[in-house]
Formats: C-alpha cells, structure tokens, sequence
C-alpha cells in the first residue's frame, strides 16, 4: 500500500476542499461586488456601476454551476470517506448542515432571477434586493458550514465523557442546538468572515487590474476603474478587520485550544511571562531548530494590557500523563510555518493599503498609477493564498483529530488521557473504493478548475461593452421613469 | 394504512423534497427529446428556453437539497448508499457538470463560433440532461428495489462496517422491471412534455391525443415494473399507486379539450400535479427500501431520533415555508416575464388558439 487509508482520504478530502474553497470565495466576491456596484448605480446615476454588475453576475452564474456540482461531490465525499464522523455528526450537528442547504436554496433561487430576468424589473431596487438576497445566501451558507468547522474544534451538544468511555459507541444527552454556538463558533465566524470576502474580492481586484492595464477602449477603462475602487476599499476596511478578528482568533485559541495554539506558536514549555515569538523554525527530535527570535513579542502580543504578563501554554506539559510525553498528538510543526506566512503576508498587505490610503490624501490617485496597479496583482494574489493558507493552518491544526477535544488540553477518564474525541483514523473509511473515486475526482477539478476560471474571463471578454453598457443606460433610465412616475404621478400621466 | 398515519414528519418532508426534486429535474428531462428533434421550429424553441434556460439553476440546487435532506434524516443509511450508488452518481455529476458548462456556454459564450452554435450546444444540453433523467432514474430504482445490491451498517444493532457494501450492476440492470421502470418514466415524461412546453398541436386529431397515448403506454409500462420494483410482500400502501395514475391521466385529458387546454399546460399546475403523484408513488414504497438487497431498510428504524428529530421539524417547517414563498416569487416573476413576451391582447382563450397553432 502507498499510502494508508487515513492518509488518503484526508489528502484527499483536503484537495477537494481547498479548491472548493476557491470556488466559494469567487462567488462570495462576486456577489458582494454586484451588490455594492448596483447599489452605486442607483444612488449615483452611473450606468458604468450597472455595466459593471450585469458583467459579473454572468460570472457568478458559472460560478454557482460549476459549485454546484462541486457541493454535490462534497456531499457525496463526506460519506464516503467519512463515515464515522458523518454518522456522529447525523446523531449530534447536522443542524447546521441543514440550514446551510437552505441559504444555499435562497441563494439558487434568487440568482437566476437576478441574472436571467434583469430587464424584467421595472423597479430597479426590487432588482437590486435579489443580489442582497444571492449575498445574503452565499454568506450564511459559509456562516453555517463554519459553524460545523468550530464545533469540530470544540465539539459540544451531547455527552463526551459517556461517548469516550463506550469507545465512540454511545451519543446521549444530545442537545441539537448546542452546536449552532460553541466557545470556538463567534471568533472563527468573525475571522472567517473577513478572510473569506477577502480572498474574493482579491480575485476580483487582481482580474481588473489586468483588465484595466491592458484595455484600449475607454467605457472599459470606465468599467474596470470601478471594480477596482470597490475592490480596493472594501479590502482597505478589510485588511483591519482580519488583524483585530485575527487577533481576537489567536488569544480564544490560547484559552480554549491551548494545545493548537501552542503548536502554531512552537511553545514547548509554558512561561507566564516573556514569551519570544519565534519566526518560523523546524522541529527536530522534538526540540526547536532554525528559527528567529523576537524576545517578548509572543506574550506582548497576547497580553497586551498587560505588558506581557500572562501565562502561554506549552506543548510538552500539556501532551504529558505519568511522565510519558504523547508527542504522537501534536499538529504537525509545519503550521507554525504557515501561521507566520499567514502573518506575514498579511502585515505585507497591511502596508500596501497603508501605502495606497497615504497616497490618496495626498490626492496622487494611487489608483491611476502603473505601478501601484502592477503591485496591486502581486497581493491580489497574496490575499487569496493567504487565504488557503490561513485555513489550511486552521485545519491541519486539529491533526491528528477530525473532532478534538472539548476540553482544554484533553481529560483523563478512567485514567487515560483523551486529547480528543475522534482522531482521523477513527473517521475515515478504509474500503478499497475510496482510491478510485478520489481519483476521479482529482480529475474532476483538474479538468473542471481551469475550464471555469477560462469560461469565466471568456465571457467577460466576449460580452460586447456598448451593448452592455446600453442596458446600464436602460437600467437608469427605467429607474429614473419610475422615480418621477412616483413623485409626480399627474405630471408622469399627462405625457 | 397505519404506518403512513404514523409516518413521521421528517420523513415525510423528504418525500416531498424528494418529490419536488424528481418534478423540477423531470420538466428538464421533458424538453430534451423535443430540444433534440424540433429546435429549428422558433415557436418551440421559445417554449422550451424561455422555462429552462431560468431553471437549470434552481434543479441543481434541489439534487443538493435531497442529499443533505437524506443526511438529516437518514444519515445511518447514507454510506451505504453512497458506496453502492457512487458509480452512478459519479456519471450523473460528471453530466450535471457538463450540461452547467455547456448551457452557459450556450447562453454567453458561442453564439457564432465556427465549430459550434448554440443549436449544436443545446443538443449536447439534451444529450447530456437524458443521461443524467437515465442516471436518476437507475438511482430510484436502484434504492427502491436493490436488486444486485449488498449494503451493510446501517441499522440500530448493525455490526457490519459501512466498507462491506457493494453493488452487482450486471444484476441490477438484468431485472426487466428496472428496464421498464425506466423506460415506462421516459415515455410518461414525453408525454406530459408535449403538455408542459404545450407542443402537441390540438387542432390536429392525431396530435392532440399523442400526449394521452404517450402517458397511458408509459403508465402501462411503467406501473407494474414499479409493483414489481418494490418490496410487494409487506407492501401496505399499494391503493396509493392509484392517486399517479389518475393525475397523469388528466394532465394529457384535460389538454386534449379546448376549454381546458390552457389550464392542463399552466406550468406551476403541471408541476403541483406532478408533485403530488410523486409523492404517493413513495408513500406507495413506504417504509421500505433496497427492498430486495440483502439488508431491507425500514425506514422508521433507521432515520434520525431523539431531540434531533425536534430540531429537523423546526428546521423542515421554517426552511420549508421560506422555500414555498421562495418558489411562488419565482413562479410570480417568471409568469410576469413570460407574459410579457406574450402579446398583450392575448388573454386566456386566445391562448388556447394559440396552442393549437404552435406546430
């Protein structure tokens, strides 16, 4: 065998993941945009802001296609390769699971309308409430399958103890509600939220800033320079929200993850003051190699009010019962690697904004510069890895465990110690037609990836600019009608 | 008759998700063969379009909805079936992949490219739509009988892993009822299709009853394949298997009449209708399925219990207005958009003049 059962499966699951996630943040991008850019067209009478709506929600239809068949897959995937896990997750919190498919429903069923019948409303903000409602649906499908994400960090809603005790053979006390809010849901939901349009809108602004480099013709200039100015100050709020959630993100995981955060951080031994930041750094034989130092700037950065003093947690204690260390539980070292790329390129990013912002008081239009622009693609392009980074660093995190432990730091039962409540090999299924299908389905997105993205720039690219912006005009127009129509009904009556 | 009294609500609002799923992607499967034989003549172009180009979106959706309802519901079961049925599945996600790319395509991509038109696209549409109509079917009959099927795990006291489950295609496909299960669903639908997209012109004789003929035939097919499909030993429901066949009597009766023309080819009608035989065709199948794998499933013994099934109710009935009011603000728009394109003096007598004329 190549490769164990577990292993494969998580692999896998974690391809098709981490490309579904790419899918879903586009779409969260794009309908955000379309939201905002309609939005703008009707409160300023600007057909470019319209243009540039009926544009993207094409965009966002192939988008929504293609997911949908990669939701489908999903669903499927988690069965087959999880059965364990779905099961107790049936029993315990498939509450969210539940509500997430109908915020997708609001969003399936609005969207067409929005796209398939745009020149069908005579009121354009009834219009304009359909692309709220795609926005809407498309955030709280993410908001609901973040739910289940934190309840597999700190599960809760039925009897743990019994259910470790019975070898994962007994669910009793089971409280349904329990897991749409666990300790971990409010700081993953406010991380995630940010991260997520993030990434999105980072797409978006790195597509139309090749667009507007490269295009001769004016309206499209016109066009594109508004999707860039959406994109670019959202990301500008944005960028802070995801330092304060980010932070917020770190001190919940010391409290309620300590060994998580210790193996983000690379904390072997707990102190309760001056604790340095190591910058990225290996283990070796379980002891750290090949890092950099920062004296101080881990606790300053945990305790900040109080100057540093503050206990941080450490792995070796935390892993050890009877004197024998299970270093058999902790993450793997690599994602204190990627926490720091995460940092980093996020404070690289923060700079950039900050660059931009400096410019335009300084009334430089930043936005019109060349090689702003070009730096702009560089971190588009960082924000979306970063993205993948961040959650990767969330989920490898729990390993070896799909669902950890309730308990800070695990409990002793019966005197053994549970670092958490299902470990992945537990979860994951070991029939042999888990290769074949995991197979297909690399080349599923293989195939499917680059054919979305392709039919998405194609038919941004074919869709002829004055006859789209023709129905920008109309939109306004229609708009306008209506408003008058409204306000002066004899007057509107008597032409 | 008991246990349909004590079905419980859960299960019962996958029936009908069930139901509404089989009926959403059914009136897709509806236009294929006409898409694929007519799609020169514009007035049935139109038609067929002007429904389907809105919906593809929303069927999707409504496959998502089965699934995550099946894991709410009946979670227990759900490998198994997910270890028998990926083959299936796996072709029918790879047509629901392609017929997505290609409606797009269709819609914004090529419409005067040189190796493809939109013709030769909505072609690959159809083509594409009637495999996955062939994949849902063999999914359906596949659960209802399991004939060829060996699926483990699932049951209050089951030992036996999930990974042990298996399926035996050959024999599943050898049993005649599951042919004609099939084949008796694509006569009915392309039946009802010439009522729904109304392209049975009812000026002409032959014509007018053609969408009557088609469903009696499909029913005569298919009714005693499905009988034969499912469990019929402990069967306790068989007098529902009436209720379908008297609703996909009248949708084809009443279209062959002038008067009622309109009414039989109203589509929220059609699809209400459809609803409603679908879902005494499960009732009839309740509470068994894989009737005739080696491990029959009852249904009341395996689906979600305890304070769970609180919150599915909670959910079932929310989710579930909030979809209904969803869908009638769809048929609302879409209604208004279609009506439209009709000319304005065209009211409800005229179109039944219209009807007659469409071929």
């Amino acid at each position: 065998m190549f490769i164990s059962y577990p292993n494969w499966d998580a692999a896998m699951f974690a391809y098709t993941i981490s490309s579904h996630i790419l899918l879903v943040t586009l779409s969260m991008g794009l309908a955000i945009t379309i939201t905002i850019a309609e939005f703008l067209a009707l409160k300023k009478k600007d057909k470019y802001y319209d243009t540039l709506a009926y544009k993207l929600s094409k965009a966002l239809v192939i988008f929504f296609a293609v997911g949908t068949a990669s939701g489908t897959i999903m669903a499927m995937e988690l069965f087959l390769f999880w059965p364990a896990f779905m099961k107790l997750v049936g029993e315990v919190s498939i509450g969210p699971f539940y509500v997430e498919v109908f915020s997708f429903l609001l969003e399936a069923i609005a969207l067409p309308m929005y796209v398939y019948f745009w020149k069908d409303f005579k009121n354009r903000w009834e219009h304009w409430g359909l692309s709220l409602a795609v926005t809407v649906g498309t955030y709280l499908s993410a908001f609901t399958v973040t739910e289940i994400n934190a309840w597999m960090n700190t599960p809760n809603g039925f009897n743990i103890k019994a259910y470790l005790l019975s070898g994962g053979t007994k669910v009793i006390d089971v409280n349904p509600l329990a897991p749409f809010l666990t300790p971990s849901t409010a700081a993953e939901e406010l991380h995630m939220s940010g991260a997520i349009y993030y990434a999105g809108l980072s797409f978006i602004l790195g597509y139309f800033i090749y667009k507007y480099l490269k295009t001769k013709n004016m309206d499209e200039k016109m066009i594109d320079r508004r999707a860039i100015n959406i994109a670019s100050v959202f990301l500008i709020f944005d960028i802070i929200y995801q330092g304060i959630t980010g932070s917020n993100e770190l001190t919940t995981l010391l409290a309620i993850e300590p060994i998580k955060y210790s193996a983000m951080e690379l904390d072997l031994y707990p102190v309760t003051y001056g604790a340095p930041e190591h910058i990225f750094g290996i283990l070796i034989n379980h002891h750290l190699a090949y890092y950099v130092n920062l004296p101080l700037a881990q606790s300053l950065l945990a305790y900040p009010f109080t100057f540093g003093h503050g206990a941080i947690p450490g792995l070796v204690p935390l892993t050890t019962y009877h004197g024998v260390t299970n270093y058999s539980v902790w993450p793997p070292s690599i994602i204190h690697d990627t926490l720091d790329l995460m940092v980093g390129f996020g404070v690289l990013m923060g700079f950039y904004w900050l660059y931009v912002v400096i410019q335009y008081f300084r009334k430089k239009d930043p936005l019109s510069d060349k090689k702003t622009l070009i730096a702009g693609i560089f971190f588009a392009a960082m924000g979306i890895f970063t993205m993948e980074d961040g959650w990767y660093t969330a989920e490898v995190g729990r390993v070896p465990f799909i669902i950890k432990s309730a308990f800070p730091g695990g409990i002793v039962l019966d005197g053994k110690a549970y670092y958490g409540t299902m470990t992945i090999a537990q979860a994951a299924s070991h029939s042999p037609v888990v290769f074949p299908i995991g197979i297909a389905i690399i080349f599923f997105y293989l195939i499917a990836f680059p054919l979305t993205f392709y039919y998405a720039g194609k038919v941004m690219r074919v869709s002829k600019t004055e006859e789209d912006l023709k129905i920008g005009e109309d939109d306004i127009k229609m708009e306008e009608e209506r408003k008058n129509r409204k306000t002066n009904p004899a007057k509107a009556g008597m032409r | 008759m008991d246990l349909i009294f004590s079905i419980h609500i859960d299960v019962l609002f996958l029936i009908i998700i069930i139901a509404s799923m089989v009926t959403m992607f059914s009136t897709e499967l509806m236009a294929t063969v006409p898409m694929l034989t007519k799609y020169k003549n514009p007035t049935v172009r139109e038609s067929l379009l002007k429904y389907v180009v809105p919906v593809w979106e929303v069927v999707g959706t409504f496959i998502v909805l089965w699934l995550v309802d099946m894991e709410t519901v009946i979670p227990s079961l759900m490998p198994a079936i997910s270890y028998t049925l990926f083959p299936l599945f796996a072709v029918f996600i790879f047509f629901l992949l392609m017929r997505n790319t290609i409606i797009i395509y269709a819609e914004f991509i090529w419409h005067d490219n040189k190796y493809f038109d939109e013709r030769k696209l909505y072609y690959i549409y159809s083509i594409s739509t009637f495999i996955m109509g062939l994949m849902a079917l063999s999914i359906l009959a596949a659960i209802t009988s399991g004939y060829g099927f060996y699926s483990y795990g699932y049951g209050k006291y089951s030992t036996v892993p999930y990974l042990n489950s298996y399926a035996n295609y050959s024999v599943f496909y050898s049993h005649i009822q599951v042919i004609g299960f099939i084949l008796g669903a694509l006569i009915i639908s392309a039946g009802i299709g010439r009522v729904f997209y109304r392209i049975s012109n009812i000026e002409n004789k032959v014509d007018r009853f053609l969408p009557l003929i088609l469903v009696a035939i499909g029913l005569a097919i298919f009714m005693p394949s499905y009988y034969y499909l499912s469990l019929k030993d402990y069967m306790v429901n068989s007098d529902y298997i009436i209720v379908p066949i008297i609703l996909a009597l009248l949708i084809p009766v009443l279209y062959a009449f002038k008067k009622t023309t309109y009414l039989a080819s109203y589509k929220p009608f059609v699809i209400i209708l459809m609803m409603i035989s679908i879902t005494f065709i499960e009732l009839r199948e309740y509470p068994y399925v894989f009737g005739y794998s080696n491990n029959i499933a009852y249904i009341p013994s395996i689906i979600t219990d305890g304070p769970m099934q609180h919150l599915d109710l909670i959910i079932d009935i929310i989710g579930g207005t909030w979809l209904i009011l969803m869908m009638i603000y769809y048929a609302f728009v879409s209604n208004h958009r279609i009506s439209k394109l009709i000319p304005p003096e065209m009211n409800k007598n005229t179109a039944d003049k219209k009807t007659g004329k469409t071929n």
